[in-house]
């Protein structure tokens, strides 16, 4: 099989072959950036180089649960502690009115749910932050396309 | 558990408990509130367990059609926490603050410890000429007086002389105080046995310098002049208040019984003033 020709090589990725210049398909990085807008995980696709054969581009396995919408789908449920706390305050306070007796032991609770509430909103307007300046990328065809 | 409302004000205060919350934001509010409200209350029954015992105020807002939205009601203090805010200004705090601490606890929540400057605020304006004479006497004395007089208020030079000239007290007589052995002025200081002995706390407490949190604050702007500073209601910060203000009461004291004994007898008394400062001065 010819893997080269003048000032060309050939280069296989998923089993489509593509002539390429050298002077892209010689240096690994250039050869990913220009396959990058088939598929834009290929921008760390590995490259396999083997005396006498063509070069191979092979799209690395993503990690299970490293993309955003895995993480999503996998993450549990979470209820503000704040939103929690005020649902225990009021529930509480439905039956009993102030629960003055035991006022010392709500403002601890209260405080330390005031705290939690405060990071875990923080956290909620990072990642929404986050995920309205990601960059979209190509995804599988869903099946019964 | 009181499954009965023993009042209206306490069955409303119940109903309003089923006022459903999604919003994280309007969940912190009503937090907050309820902790300020639980602080309170836990503090009131800590500090004076036999005026809690006795005490017949309601813990809830009164019914008024004026206040029937719910969060004008989370940020209002009930009698009960407005009864505590009294005895604490009354009792541990300056009671002078009393009145204006609970005034603004009527207007809303105080959800933390104000702490309104007890010192000399004399570089606010018009402070210089509401001084007592015995004060303005001292102005050229300390720290901050000079460069208020040498550099910020033009001619204060003139305006102390002004002051001044009739007891014969001229500025041009006073060493400026970064001439003065402040080591050597105190150890004078202890051999007096006349309020005179009591010249550097005044003059600290001119300069801001006491170190105590009733006297050195200076009315922030941002809280309109009302108050300096603020600390969280906690048993640690009632007890560092409560200890500072009984310090804070003792230096007011011995610095007021220099002013009267300055008025006393002005002319002799600056006189005696003027020959300490001036033995006080540094030894090149």
């Amino acid at each position: 099989m010819t893997t080269s020709t003048t000032n060309k090589r050939l280069v296989i990725y998923e089993g489509q072959q593509h002539w390429l210049p050298d002077a892209i398909a010689l240096d690994d990085q250039l050869l990913r950036d220009a396959f990058t807008p088939l598929c834009a995980e290929l921008a760390n696709a590995e490259i396999e180089r083997k005396e006498g054969e063509p070069i191979r581009i092979i799209k690395k396995p993503g990690r299970k649960g490293t993309s955003p919408l895995e993480s999503l789908l996998t993450t549990p449920e979470e209820v503000n502690p704040a939103i929690q706390m005020c649902y225990q305050v009021r529930q509480h306070q439905m039956l009993t009115g102030i629960d003055w007796r035991n006022a010392e032991q709500w403002a601890g609770q209260i405080e330390e749910a005031i705290a939690a509430g405060t990071v875990f909103t923080q956290a909620v307007n990072h990642s929404l932050k986050a995920l309205t300046f990601c960059t979209p990328t190509s995804g599988g065809i869903p099946e019964g396309f | 558990m009181n499954l009965v409302p023993n009042s209206a004000a306490e069955a409303i205060y119940s109903l309003r408990q089923y006022q459903f919350i999604v919003n994280s934001s309007k969940a912190l509010d009503y937090l907050e509130a309820q902790l300020n409200l639980y602080q309170l209350l836990a503090l009131y029954q800590h500090f004076f367990p036999l005026e809690w015992a006795t005490s017949q105020t309601s813990l809830y807002l009164p019914i008024d059609a004026s206040t029937t939205k719910a969060v004008s009601l989370e940020n209002h203090h009930s009698p009960r926490e407005l009864e505590f805010i009294t005895l604490v200004y009354t009792h541990l705090f300056p009671m002078s603050m009393s009145f204006w601490a609970v005034e603004s606890a009527h207007e809303e929540r105080l959800q933390a410890i104000p702490i309104t400057s007890m010192g000399m605020d004399w570089q606010i304006e018009e402070g210089i000429e509401n001084l007592r004479i015995g004060w303005k006497l001292l102005i050229p004395f300390s720290k901050e007086g000079r460069y208020w007089l040498n550099d910020v208020e033009l001619e204060g030079s003139e305006w102390f002389n002004g002051e001044f000239e009739s007891h014969q007290i001229y500025y041009k007589d006073i060493h400026a105080p970064d001439k003065i052995d402040n080591k050597r002025l105190r150890r004078l200081c202890c051999e007096l046995t006349t309020p005179l002995q009591f010249l550097p706390l005044a003059l600290q407490l001119l300069d801001h310098e006491t170190k105590n949190i009733w006297l050195d604050e200076s009315p922030d702007e941002m809280n309109y002049g009302l108050y300096a500073s603020s600390l969280p209601w906690s048993k640690s910060s009632i007890n560092l208040l409560h200890r500072k203000w009984k310090q804070a009461s003792r230096i007011l004291d011995a610095a007021y019984c220099l002013i009267e004994w300055l008025e006393a007898d002005l002319n002799t008394h600056a006189q005696l003033l003027l020959q300490l400062w001036t033995r006080a001065l540094k030894r090149v």
